[in-house]
């Protein structure tokens, strides 16, 4: 879970993601950080994550990232 | 390959997660939301063709087609992109958004498809508020829906067409109605605009304008102040500034921005 905030921090360092509930309906994370998010999570779990999970709602908390992570073979 | 229209937007997504899985080293810079892609679609202005490695998507314009990708195997994305066909007297146009590092052998694929590179534009963050003064930011006020021509005009006077979005002037009426277009008046017609989109607790600083003759007054001053203070409540504001304005770029460092990482190389074939 730490790495998911780390990733994300390096991602968009303004915000701090541990205090909201939906990243996407806040506007922190738009269709370009997602984009970036996926290639990041990807590299650093050694893992692909299917393209037809790359819908917003999949990146809207920590949660779902790591639900994400651990249904694309991932061990967080 | 034949480019032809998607027939709905999951077409286009299930191409792009086919290419995903099958490729050793995915990359792409097609970053349009769906209703972006729904809207392109419905005007029949998105085109698409894919072979095994790659998925390529032309969006039709007035002056440009705009070209996106999404790549499963970085040694053949430049034949994937050289097929892409180019109308007599036509101009292709892509982006590419990375670090440096990260985009470097990608433009090399560009540069072996006969793209060059046209010019880039860095992101900036604001991390720290700085004092504006705000006393002055009565003088900047939202614009008026009988503004938007003139804004519209200047606008599309200044900034590039092929790599700074220029708005048509619907999407200028809306901006205003949202009251997200500042202006300041001198003899009764707009001398500056400051433009922002907002969303949740992000803003992006979309076009900061002084006209000419009233440079160096504080006009400038008086719309980020103003900005600043209407969006009091968010927490993370952007922008992208042309790596070769610097004087752009030291102002924006002047109100609190610093520099993010990523860079926006935009690449063109003519
Ligand atoms: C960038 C721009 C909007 C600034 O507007 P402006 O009205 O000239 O700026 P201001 O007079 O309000 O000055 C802003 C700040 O720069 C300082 N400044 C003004 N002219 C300056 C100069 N020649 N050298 C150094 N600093 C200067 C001012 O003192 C002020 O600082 P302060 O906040 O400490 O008082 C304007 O120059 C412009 O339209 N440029 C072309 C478009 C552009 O490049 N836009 C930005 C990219 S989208």
């Amino acid at each position: 879970m730490n790495t998911v905030l780390k990733i994300l921090s390096e991602i968009r360092p303004e915000f701090d993601f541990s205090t909201s509930e939906d990243f996407i309906a806040d506007g922190m994370l738009d269709s370009l950080d997602v984009v970036t998010l996926v290639s990041a999570i990807d590299k650093h779990y050694r893992i692909s994550i299917a393209g037809t999970e790359i819908v917003p709602e999949n990146f809207s908390s920590t949660a779902m990232i790591a639900a994400l992570i651990h249904r694309n073979g991932g061990r967080l | 390959m034949p480019m032809q229209p998607p027939t709905s937007i999951v077409e286009v997504r299930q191409q792009i997660a086919r290419i995903k899985a099958g490729g050793t080293e995915f990359i792409t810079n097609f970053f349009l939301d769906d209703a972006a892609i729904e809207q392109a679609i419905r005007a029949g202005t998105l085109l698409f063709a894919f072979n095994d490695d790659a998925v390529v998507m032309v969006r039709r314009g007035a002056l440009f087609d705009r070209v996106y990708f999404a790549d499963g195997n970085r040694a053949s994305l430049s034949r994937t992109l050289a097929s892409v066909p180019l109308a007599p007297d036509g101009c292709l146009i892509s982006d590419l958004i990375g670090t440096a590092a990260e985009t470097a052998p990608v433009i090399d694929q560009f540069v072996s498809a006969g793209f060059s590179r046209f010019t880039e534009f860095r992101s900036m963050y604001r991390a720290n508020s700085c004092n504006v003064d705000v006393e002055r930011r009565a003088m900047a006020e939202a614009a008026l829906e009988e503004d938007a021509e003139q804004i519209w005009s200047y606008i599309s006077g200044y900034f590039d067409p092929y790599s700074e979005h220029i708005p048509d002037q619907q999407e200028v009426l809306t901006a205003v109605k949202a009251r997200t277009v500042l202006v300041t008046r001198n003899g009764g017609s707009v001398s500056a605009i400051l433009w922002y989109d907002r969303k949740g607790a992000s803003s992006i600083l979309r076009y900061w304008l002084v006209l000419p003759q009233f440079r160096g007054r504080g006009l400038g001053k008086q719309l980020m102040a103003r900005y600043f203070n209407d969006c009091a409540d968010v927490r993370s504001f952007r922008l992208w500034v042309q790596s070769s304005n610097c004087r752009a770029m030291r102002l924006y460092q002047h109100y609190g921005y610093v520099l993010a990482s990523r860079t926006d190389y935009i690449l063109k074939r003519t």
